[in-house]
């Protein structure tokens, strides 16, 4: 079960609208190392995590990511309100005006659609969260292009926000992969 | 209801100020606890024992939830699905919506 | 509360390692990928954790690009 609450985890302000930055963004929501993938991922490989800690983690930070789709897609709402059909065509929007008007889509800066395959579930936890560590970074490595690309300083501090909650995510991965590890080991030397 | 309510020339000028009644500044309060609440949950759920960060937890739920029964008096349901009530009429449809 | 005997040790606390033994005697294997485990210190008021992107200074690393 999960309960909605009606406000974003972190406020979002743009500077003006800006569709050529929403086109780029938009990979953090339907990008391979975006937010829908990642909330995905974790709350789909909990149920074959052999620990309750690794079921619980997996569990809050796959919430805490389906609320970073939440901030990427109002970021794209936002830079892309009011935005004329020519304005959308000029910044690479073209496309994107023609299928979906200004409603938004899970695609990757270059119009790719999401895919199911770019999450992971081995059902090997160990695979699965040195996955996870792997998702976390690049993750980073890509909010860390878009604050290059970004011309918004509101934009960026939003971005420079999500970028430090993939580090604490990857530190929360790596103590439940510390852990985990542990855990095999007892089995089989027990 | 403070000053601003009385001189609404206040609230124009004071924007960027605290304003304990403005909808935004109210919601940021709840932002910037529930994060903490995030990120000692987080921490806690792969060292939970740790006392100091389970009393930090613990104090913090009792002032979220204090913030959020303020917010929702002036602004109406933060929540859905029988976690909050609702004046007068339903009001959890009403903006503002993220 | 501290379980481990020095910090940054990638010993699970609690986990029982060989039988005997200690968390010192914990060894790192081959081809396994460890994170040193965090020890929460001083922590950021909610204002100034929001405003960092999180509650540890320990964990601050901002991008300079």
């Amino acid at each position: 079960m999960w309960i909605y609450q009606k406000n974003l985890e972190y406020p979002v302000k743009v500077c003006g609208p800006n569709p050529k930055l929403a086109k780029v963004i938009i990979t953090q929501y339907g990008g391979p190392d975006g937010e829908l993938s990642a909330s995905l991922r974790y709350l789909n490989q909990r149920y074959s995590m052999p620990t309750d800690k690794a079921r619980g983690l997996l569990t809050d930070i796959g919430t805490e990511e389906m609320g970073h789709m939440e901030i990427v897609a109002t970021i794209f709402y936002k830079l892309t309100r009011g935005v004329s059909p020519q304005q959308m065509e000029a910044a690479g929007l073209g496309g994107h005006y023609a299928q979906h008007n200004h409603a938004l889509f899970w695609n990757d800066a270059n119009g790719v659609p999401w895919v199911a395959s770019y999450v992971a579930a081995t059902g090997d936890p160990i695979t699965d969260l040195t996955e996870d560590m792997d998702a976390e970074q690049k993750a980073r490595a890509t909010y860390e292009h878009l604050i290059q690309l970004s011309d918004d300083p509101l934009i960026t501090d939003v971005l420079r926000f999500l970028r430090e909650r993939e580090i604490v995510h990857f530190q929360r991965f790596g103590e439940t992969l510390n852990d985990v590890q542990g855990f095999m080991n007892s089995k089989k030397f027990f | 209801m403070d000053k601003n309510q009385e001189n609404p020339q206040a609230q124009k000028v004071t924007t960027t100020a605290y304003n304990n009644n403005n909808q935004e500044d109210m919601l940021l309060e709840i932002q910037q606890l529930q994060f903490t609440a995030i990120e000692l949950n987080l921490y806690l759920d792969t060292h939970p024992d740790d006392q100091q960060a389970l009393m930090s937890y613990n104090s913090i739920v009792p002032q979220l939830k204090q913030r959020i029964a303020s917010y929702e008096q002036l602004y109406g349901p933060l929540f859905h699905f029988g976690l909050s009530t609702s004046q007068l009429s339903w009001q959890w449809i009403n903006s503002p919506w993220p | 509360m501290n379980y481990y005997p020095y910090p940054n040790i990638p010993v699970m606390p609690g986990t029982p390692l060989k039988p005997g033994s200690s968390t010192q005697d914990f060894e790192f294997q081959l081809a396994h990928a460890y994170v040193p485990w965090q020890n929460m210190g001083q922590v950021f008021s909610p204002a100034e954790a929001l405003t960092r992107g999180t509650l540890f200074p320990e964990l601050v690393m901002p991008y300079i690009g």
